[in-house]
């Protein structure tokens, strides 16, 4: 593939770097180990964030992460014709500050490449009304892109459990799909420090309210560990082309950090300690205090390496930038 | 279905096993029954919105904090709310550093149930209590039997908008003595409960509260002033089983049971018992010597059987030789009115009068065989009989 950017490519932190070096064991879990690889992808000169130019920086990042030299052979290592793909976005933040679309775009267009047909395509989030507030025409039926919320399927009538956690799930999860793509975004949070991949399964479970004590930990580890997820979660996608930095998770505008960029990975474990670094950045940026000396450093992710819904240990950070 | 055992809201004790008689509603009999006006649970229908596009209500004890957060005071889990997010309980919500309830005028359940269903087997006995729900709850207890609308948000679970004049209304017409706020947690819905309540008692109709008492005192105290009676679901006395299983504390409601009894509000106390969890002989003395040193020896407590139920199912029913023992500790321990509830046609769930120990309320599941307390007094010998009684 020709390269339309120049790119400087950095092999960022090795063996649970990014948690100061106090990575959890691996738990050997029932499911297969999977890639530990993160790759953060961002533009040199931030000057707007369209389909095309995500695109690029999507097939450069998924590239990297399957080891394909080729994008189209990276995607279809992941994805094949038969599947049914949903993609979980987060809306809470409404138009201001919710996985974008031209992201969300990229990544079906290149699911359609797979042979993928868009009727077989979900993007999804809990309501219907947070999908349209963050700019999502809704469509269900049809041969189209499916875009709708929980609230159009109902939760699945019997409570899975796993450690500390008890939920009915998302019938999209369930029965509408056999792969996900997690599209979070990333914004500080009031309650236990940070939202990215992992805390974006709260928008799948009819009762996320009950799992924000003691910062979500041990919660978040042992939603992502269940197998309802695990089996299904193939890749992970996160837009950064902005940053809620401060004052989330809903959009306050004061404390939003441009950033041009996206994470992609596949373990969200390993995802999210490379999006806690990236927020530390981003605060520091503007003058907000770190974590840890807000009281809200997110514990959760590395507790979460301990369930078995990732690993820490031997990741990998690849930094392009392009 | 989006949700499994919709009609479990009938049942205000674990497994709901008990043989009423003509009178008692079975689980499956609630949404059909006569009076249920709603039959709430959204079995095996799409999800909607379940605010009926009513304008929300602001929440009234809660304060505001920078950056539009706000601080819940409702409960002592005081959940501090960012914007946009919601308390525990679910059913609160921030939106730009305003605190709304979102369950006023919504009803999930509302039916008329014997008033020993609750239960309440000191208050006008025999008698119906119209009574409702909401969903939501500030606790989370694993063998919750209502859980399908105590752990479930407003918008998953179908409700009709009814205004509190309409409640009484209702209830009248279907000449309740008295409106029951139950099945889930009515702390959570206490703006409507308030609201209801006073009304029902200008029209002379009783206010009667089946809570957790795991709430703030002001908001107690405000609730106090317009109910006649408080049962207490007591699920323990150790703090680590209110931690443990149900996601909560002790010590806040112990504060409840002594303020309740302060206020001079009837309390009835009920302890569900959990095989090997919460059956410690020497804990349940500890407790008996508890109430009676706070709450009187005048209290009424009921230790209730334990089916297994949501997320806990890997253990067996309560023997009823566990609650026997029970209320043997209990009576040792001076407390006048122990019963044995969820337990078919058991001798301890008449009451006896403490001091000619005669059966003066003869009862068989929620039906009251033979009422035998008259003008608060024991027909027999003539004693005081602590509640809240039919006048004449």
């Amino acid at each position: 593939m020709k390269k339309r950017f120049t790119r400087r490519e950095v092999l960022v932190a090795l063996a649970g770097g990014i948690l100061g070096g106090r990575a959890g064991p691996l738990i050997a879990g029932s499911l297969p180990a999977r890639s530990n690889r993160v790759i953060s992808a961002r533009l040199r000169l931030h000057t707007g964030f369209d389909r095309e130019i995500a695109g690029t920086l999507l097939d450069r990042a998924v590239a990297r992460l399957t080891g394909c030299d080729d994008p189209a052979d990276a995607w279809r290592s992941l994805f094949s014709p038969t599947d049914h793909v949903s993609i979980k976005v987060n809306c809470l933040g409404g138009s201001g500050m919710s996985t974008g679309a031209p992201l969300v775009l990229a990544v079906v267009e290149r699911l359609e490449r797979c042979g993928i047909t868009r009727n077989r395509i979900i993007v999804w989030d809990r309501l219907g009304r947070e999908l349209k507030e963050a700019g999502y025409p809704l469509a269900a039926g049809g041969s189209d892109l499916q875009v709708y919320g929980t609230d159009e399927t109902g939760y699945g009538g019997e409570i899975l459990e796993n450690g500390a956690v008890g939920s009915l799930f998302s019938r999209i999860l369930t029965e509408r799909c056999n792969k996900i793509i997690n599209m979070p975004v990333l914004k500080d949070h009031g309650i236990c420090g940070m939202t990215f991949a992992l805390k974006n399964y709260f928008g799948a479970i009819h009762n996320p309210n009950k799992y924000h004590l003691n910062r979500c930990n041990p919660y978040i580890g042992d939603l992502n560990a269940m197998p309802v997820i695990r089996e299904r979660e193939t890749l992970i996608v996160g837009d950064l082309s902005r940053i809620q930095a401060d004052g989330g998770p809903s959009f306050k505008s004061a404390w939003i950090v441009p950033y041009g960029g996206l994470i992609a990975g596949r373990d969200p474990v390993a995802v999210d300690a490379v999006a806690l670094k990236i927020l530390e950045q981003s605060r520091e940026r503007i003058g907000r205090p770190g974590l840890r000396e807000k009281g809200l450093f997110p514990d959760y992710v590395e507790a979460a390496a301990r369930t078995g819904a990732g690993n820490l240990e031997g990741m990998e950070h690849v930094e392009l930038v392009v | 279905m989006y949700m499994k055992h919709a009609t479990d809201t009938t049942s205000e004790i674990a497994g709901d096993v008990v043989d009423a008689g003509t009178e008692a509603m079975s689980r499956r009999t609630f949404i059909t029954g006569s009076a249920a006006v709603l039959a709430a649970v959204a079995a095996g229908i799409p999800l909607r919105n379940a605010r009926s596009g009513e304008p929300r209500t602001e929440a009234r004890y809660y304060e505001k904090l920078e950056h539009e957060e706000v601080r819940c005071l409702l409960c002592p889990k005081e959940c501090r709310i960012g914007d946009r997010e919601r308390g525990y309980c679910g059913v609160r919500e921030n939106d730009h550093g305003t605190y709304y309830t979102l369950v006023y005028g919504e009803p999930c359940a509302l039916h008329l149930d014997p008033i020993e269903k609750k239960p309440f087997f000191h208050v006008i006995p025999g008698t119906s209590a119209f009574s409702l729900a909401t969903v939501g709850c500030n606790m989370e207890c694993k063998f919750c039997q209502n859980w399908q609308i105590s752990q479930s948000r407003p918008e998953q679970v179908e409700t009709r908008h009814i205004e509190p004049d309409r409640i009484v209304e209702q209830a009248s017409s279907l000449h309740a003595p008295s409106i029951a706020y139950t099945y889930g947690e009515p702390t959570v819905f206490i703006e409507y409960m308030m609201d209801i309540a006073a009304r029902a008692r200008a029209r002379g109709i009783r206010n009667v509260v089946v809570t957790s008492g795991y709430i703030n005192r002001k908001p107690l105290l405000d609730l106090c002033a317009l109910v006649d009676a408080i049962k207490v679901d007591l699920k323990a006395f150790e703090e680590s089983y209110y931690r443990d299983v149900c996601s909560s504390e002790l010590r806040p409601v112990l504060d409840t049971i002594t303020t309740i009894r302060e206020q001079g509000v009837w309390l009835e106390i009920v302890y569900l018992m959990v095989p090997t969890l919460n059956d410690d002989p020497a804990k349940i003395r500890e407790m008996a010597r508890w109430l009676r040193a706070h709450a009187g020896a005048d209290v009424p407590v009921h230790f209730s059987r334990f089916f297994p139920q949501y997320r806990m199912k890997n253990l067996p029913p309560t023997p009823v030789s566990s609650l026997e023992r029970a209320y043997d500790i209990c009576r040792e321990e001076g407390l006048q009115f122990v019963y044995v509830g969820n337990v078919p046609r058991h001798e301890m769930e008449n009451t006896y009068c403490p001091s000619c120990e005669e059966i003066i309320i003869h009862r068989q599941g929620y039906r009251v065989l033979s009422l035998d307390v008259i003008g608060g007094k024991c027909r027999f010998c003539g004693a005081p009989i602590p509640g809240i009684w039919q006048e004449g």
